[in-house]
């Protein structure tokens, strides 16, 4: 091998030479095959071996994450809605699952578990069954809307027993007129304004195919000029003879150029039209008389594009049983009194009700019928009348009301506001 | 469907309240606040003021 000082005598031998040694001190990089790299296999100059790599990406599908266990590995992209949670005990130490926080489900009583009027089944439109959930059955035709119970293991989602579900039957529907619509409501107009929103339930009919036309409406309040009604028709959804959860995904209108009002700020409702006749075109997409069976359960109306896992708007149970009691409560006593109160002269007497939380606004007082109540003090004497005075609103507030009967009251005494029987009773409702 | 009745009810301590008696017997004694939603429907018992529209009952005042 010449150096760099050699005198150059026999070129074409030289470089023989010098490429030989080339080629010997690189011999190891010869070899190899598709696919593989080297690798260095000590410290010194120019030790390698070809290897093939163990260190290829797990990667094979959209949405999946590279992990590693004691190689590296791929953990498949979870369900729609799902998010990703630490776990020790999986083999990446990572795990999907569906998203179970409190608040994001706008609407109260989704899951049908309170039942404070004890409805059993109504054909009165505009009756409220389940808290929360009242219905419109107006037009021709013969529809009702009844609580049913589930059979324990029954209930349409793994993992959530629920009591509960609504069932609203209609038959002899007319194709003009007819309108059933099961519903509920979000205090405040202003909620999911200008968001896009995804509203979500599981259904299923009795027979065939029948469609939900899914409605959101805005009401925009009372005081001063607020602005009119706002119907807007969202989409239909096939139902089968099986549970199904069915979504649907909106965007709420914005309040641009609107007025909400003054002294309440109204409200953004949900309509599932179950039967509409062509009066209603317009507001379910021609759904159109249907005549069927339609059982409705887990009511969710959520920001996003996907409908996330099942959860109510509080997350507890007594959690939810306060937030129904801002808009409805009732005290049913067969044998207690039910609060005391003072005679203001022969025959009224005054009562400050206790409320163990404000109601939305100063609620209607109604009685299942004055003859179900007795004033009783000196005298027991029977009501005539119940009338509301105000209050219920406010924080640590009472709800007055006074009574009358037709005499023997003494002006100053206490009396005692007393049921008569197993019917009586008193409901305050704060509804939107 | 039978029709609720109306009638203002005054007190000479308490002011004014609304008494309705209703289809199923029952009663209801409604303040006159125009955030109670019973109210609005005896003002405007024609508007969908709240869901659902209950267009067989109209207010009937006496």
């Amino acid at each position: 091998m010449p150096t760099s000082t050699s005198l150059v005598t026999n070129l074409p031998a030289d470089f023989n030479t010098f490429g030989q040694a080339v080629d010997t001190s690189m011999a190891q990089l010869k070899g190899g095959t598709t696919g593989q790299v080297l690798s260095k296999t000590s410290a010194t100059d120019m030790a390698f071996t070809w290897v093939t790599p163990t260190d290829q990406t797990p990667l094979t599908t959209k949405g999946d994450l590279f992990t590693f266990t004691t190689v590296d590995a791929r953990l498949a992209v979870g369900n729609n809605g799902e998010t990703l949670v630490a776990d020790s005990s999986t083999s990446t130490g990572l795990r999907y699952q569906g998203n179970f926080a409190a608040g994001k489900n706008k609407i109260i009583n989704g899951n049908f578990y309170f039942n404070q009027r004890q409805f059993t089944t109504t054909t009165t439109s505009g009756a409220y069954g389940f808290d929360r959930f009242p219905w419109s059955g107006s037009g021709s035709g013969t529809q009702s809307y009844s609580a049913q119970t589930f059979t324990a293991g029954t209930a349409p989602v793994a993992g959530y027993e629920s009591p509960n579900f609504a069932r609203i039957t209609t038959s002899s529907q007319n194709a003009t007129d007819s309108r059933v619509d099961f519903d509920t409501s979000i205090e405040d107009v202003r909620s999911f304004a200008g968001e896009t929103t995804t509203i979500s339930f599981w259904a299923k009919a009795a027979s065939g195919t029948p469609k939900v036309a899914v409605e959101i409406v805005q009401v925009f309040g009372s005081g001063g000029s607020p602005s009119a009604f706002n119907p807007v028709y969202v989409a239909q959804v096939t139902l089968s003879t099986s549970w199904a959860r069915y979504s649907v995904t909106t965007t709420v209108p914005s309040l641009s150029g609107k007025t909400v009002g003054t002294t309440t700020p109204g409200y953004l409702g949900l309509n599932l039209w179950v039967s509409a006749g062509s009066t209603y075109n317009s507001r379910t997409g021609s759904l159109g008389a249907q005549n069927n069976t339609f059982d409705f359960w887990g009511v969710q109306w959520e920001a996003g594009s996907v409908a996330t896992a099942f959860q109510t708007a509080t997350g507890t149970i007594q959690g939810e049983l306060a937030a129904c009691q801002r808009y409805y409560r009732q005290i049913k006593s067969q044998y207690g009194y039910i609060v005391s109160g003072t005679n203001t002269n022969t025959t009224d007497t005054t009562f400050a009700l206790p409320m163990p939380s404000p109601m939305r606004t100063a609620p209607t007082l109604t009685v299942s019928a004055n003859s179900d109540f007795q004033v009783i003090g000196a005298t027991n004497q029977t009501i005539t009348g119940f009338n509301s005075i105000g209050g219920g609103k406010n924080a640590g507030c009472v709800f007055d009301f006074y009574t009358t009967v037709g005499s023997g009251l003494t002006a100053g005494y206490s009396s005692m506001l007393y049921p008569s029987g197993a019917n009586a009773n008193f409901m305050l409702s704060a509804e939107l | 469907m039978t029709q609720p009745i109306y009638e203002i009810i005054e007190h000479e301590l308490f002011g004014r309240s609304l008494r309705r008696t209703n289809a199923d017997g029952s009663v209801s004694s409604i303040p006159m606040d125009e955030a109670n939603s019973d109210y609005q429907r005896y003002l405007n018992p024609e508007a969908e003021q709240s869901t659902p529209i209950v267009k067989d009952e109209p207010a009937a005042k006496k």
